[in-house]
C-alpha cells in the first residue's frame, strides 16, 4: 500500500498530489498561506511527517509543528531548531534542514548540504555516528548531483522513498538502501502537475485505514430488553456495541487519523405521540431535531450525527471524535489504548425509552462511519441498521 | 421546523400535539445530560389562547414522571394537558425550566 495523498511545496506555493489517482487535482498550485493556518507562508524547506498525526516544517532554523486532526499550528511554533531536535546542535543541522523524510520505522532522515543525519523519532534523538556524508548512506548516488544535497525527500510507502534535486529524482529501495536501477529520472515524467523546475519540500500525508474484518459495527445486539429502574420506572431499548481497529502498518497509514462516526435517524412515538427528540448542533448552537427515516424519493437520507447535548462531566458529546472533550473517561467511547494514537476503538449504545405506564414506539436507523480524518473524512467502511422496539413502559 | 430554544440552561421545544374538544394536548422536549437532575417539579408551562390563560390540568408529577428518549442523547418529554372550555386557538406557550424560560409562538404555526 502507497500514500494516497503528497504535498509540495516551492516559494509561496503547494501542491497537492494523489498518488492513488496519479493526479494533481484542478485548482493547484495554491498559495501555502490560504490552506495552512499558521504555518510558514514561503521558504519551506523541509517537511517531515512526524506521526502521529503531526507533522513538521522547517524554514532556515526554525521549525513549526502542523497538528493533522485541528488542521492548525500550536501555539508557541515556530520554534529555533537548536534545543528542540537534540543531537543536532554543533552539526549545522540547527541552522536549517534541505530535506527530511520518515523512514516509517521510527527513525527519520535529515539532509544538510553533503550530509545527512539519521534521527530516532521514539528516543527524540539523533542516532549517534551522524551525521555522515550522502555518499555513505546510498553509493548509488556516486557521480549524481545528489550527492551534494537533497531539495526534498518522501517515503511513497510500498518500501520506497524519493529524492528529488532540481529537475529530477531517484528512488530508493529502503529494505536494501539502494538506488533502483535507472534513476535519476525527470521530475516531469512519473509527477505530472508537480513543480517540475524544483521542489523546496514534500510531504507524504498520513491516512487511515481499516480492514473489513476489523469493522465490527454493529456488534453485540441485545435485541430490545425491558429493565425495570430504581424508580417505579423501566427501560426498553436494545444494546449494541461498535468495535473498529485502525491500521497503522504500512506506511504512513495511521491509526491516529482514524475515527468513528455515529448517525442516527427515526421516531420515538410515547402514549400514540410522536415526540421531538433534540441532537447537538455540530456549528454550536440550537440543538437540531432528530430527523424521521425518510420517505423513497427524498432529497436527503435525514442522517445527522449522535451525539449529547450539554453533556455532563465525564461524558464525550459524540462517538468517536478524538479530540471530544471528556476524552477516554467515557466509557462508551473509547480508542485503546490511548485516544490520541490508539488503533482499537470501542463504543456502546443503548437507544431506549425509559418512563412509566405508557405505550411507546422506537423506530430507529443507525450509520456507523469509519472515516479518513487527514483526507476530509473519506468514509473506509460504513454499515446501517436499525432498532425497531416497542411495548408499554 | 420549530427550533429548541434555550430556557436558561436547558434547549427546550414544546409542541402542540392535539386539540380536543374543550382541551389542549402538549409535550415539551428537553435536552438532557441524563436522565437525573431534572425531575417532574422542573418544568412548568404557561399557554395563552386568544388572550386567555388556560388551566393546566394534567402535567408532570410524581404519579406521571418525566419520559425520556434516548440515543446518545438524551430528551426529558413532559406532557401536558390544558383545559380550553371555550376551544380558543393556542397562541403562545411560556417554558420554564428552573430559573430559565421561553415564550414561543404557536399561534401562526396551528393558523397554517
Amino acid at each position: 500500500m502507497t500514500a494516497k495523498r503528497l504535498y509540495f511545496f516551492q516559494g509561496t506555493s503547494y501542491i497537492r498530489f494523489d498518488s492513488d489517482v496519479n493526479m494533481v487535482p484542478a485548482g493547484y498550485p495554491q498559495p501555502i498561506a490560504s490552506s495552512w493556518p499558521g504555518l510558514f507562508h514561503a521558504n519551506i524547506s523541509a517537511a517531515l511527517n512526524g506521526g502521529p498525526g503531526r507533522a513538521y516544517f522547517f524554514s532556515e532554523n526554525l521549525f513549526s509543528r502542523f497538528d493533522l486532526l485541528t488542521d492548525t499550528v500550536p501555539s508557541g511554533y515556530p520554534k529555533p531548531i537548536a534545543g528542540n531536535w537534540p543531537g543536532m546542535e554543533g552539526t549545522g543541522f540547527e541552522n536549517g534542514i534541505d530535506a527530511a523524510v520518515n523512514r516509517g520505522d521510527r527513525k527519520a532522515y535529515f539532509f544538510r548540504g553533503s550530509e545527512f543525519l539519521r534521527y530516532d523519532l521514539e528516543k527524540d534523538a539523533v542516532d549517534s555516528g551522524y551525521p555522515k556524508p550522502i555518499l555513505d548512506g546510498w553509493a548509488g548516488l556516486k557521480g549524481t548531483e545528489f550527492l551534494d544535497g537533497i531539495d526534498a525527500a518522501i517515503n511513497y510507502g510500498n518500501d520506497k522513498m524519493y529524492f528529488f534535486k532540481g529537475d529530477r529524482y531517484v528512488r530508493i529501495d529502503l529494505p536494501s538502501d539502494r538506488v533502483d536501477d535507472g534513476f535519476p529520472k525527470p521530475i516531469a515524467d512519473v509527477w505530472p502537475g508537480v513543480f517540475t523546475d524544483g521542489i523546496d519540500a514534500a510531504l507524504e500525508w498520513p491516512y487511515a485505514e481499516v480492514d473489513s474484518d476489523e469493522f465490527s459495527v454493529p456488534n453485540s445486539r441485545g435485541g430490545c430488553t425491558n429493565i425495570p429502574g430504581t424508580k417505579p420506572w423501566s427501560r426498553s431499548g436494545e444494546r449494541f456495541s461498535m468495535n473498529v481497529r485502525f491500521a497503522d502498518e504500512p506506511y504512513p497509514a495511521s491509526s491516529a487519523v482514524g475515527e468513528y462516526r455515529q448517525y442516527v435517524r427515526g421516531t420515538f412515538t410515547v402514549g400514540g405521540v410522536k415526540v421531538n427528540h433534540g441532537l447537538p448542533n455540530p456549528g454550536g448552537g440550537a440543538p437540531r431535531t432528530m430527523l424521521p427515516t425518510p420517505t423513497q424519493g427524498a432529497a436527503t437520507d435525514h442522517f445527522q450525527e449522535d451525539g449529547l447535548v450539554n453533556p455532563p462531566s465525564g461524558s464525550n458529546v459524540w462517538y468517536g471524535h478524538r479530540l471530544d472533550v471528556a476524552g477516554n473517561v467515557d466509557v462508551t467511547d473509547r480508542y485503546a489504548p490511548d485516544r490520541e494514537t490508539g488503533s482499537a476503538y470501542h463504543g456502546s449504545d443503548f437507544p431506549s425509552v425509559i418512563g412509566v405506564r405508557r405505550t411507546f414506539v422506537m423506530q430507529l436507523d443507525f450509520r456507523g462511519d469509519a472515516v479518513d480524518r487527514a483526507r476530509g473524512d473519506v468514509v473506509l467502511n460504513t454499515n446501517q441498521w436499525s432498532v425497531d422496539c416497542s411495548g408499554t413502559l | 421546523m420549530a427550533e429548541y430554544v434555550a430556557a436558561g440552561n436547558y434547549w427546550v421545544l414544546p409542541t402542540i400535539d392535539a386539540l380536543l374538544d374543550g382541551e389542549v394536548r402538549m409535550h415539551v422536549s428537553v435536552c438532557v445530560g441524563s436522565i437525573t437532575g431534572l425531575g417532574e417539579q422542573d418544568v412548568e408551562v404557561t399557554m395563552e389562547a386568544q388572550g386567555q390563560v388556560l388551566e393546566k390540568v394534567a402535567g408532570p408529577s410524581e404519579a406521571d414522571p418525566l419520559t425520556f428518549v434516548m440515543t446518545k442523547a438524551i430528551s426529558a418529554i413532559a406532557f401536558f394537558t390544558f383545559a380550553n372550555p371555550n376551544d380558543l386557538t393556542p397562541s403562545s406557550v411560556t417554558v420554564r425550566i428552573r430559573d430559565g424560560s421561553a415564550t414561543f409562538d404557536v399561534g401562526a404555526a396551528l393558523e397554517g
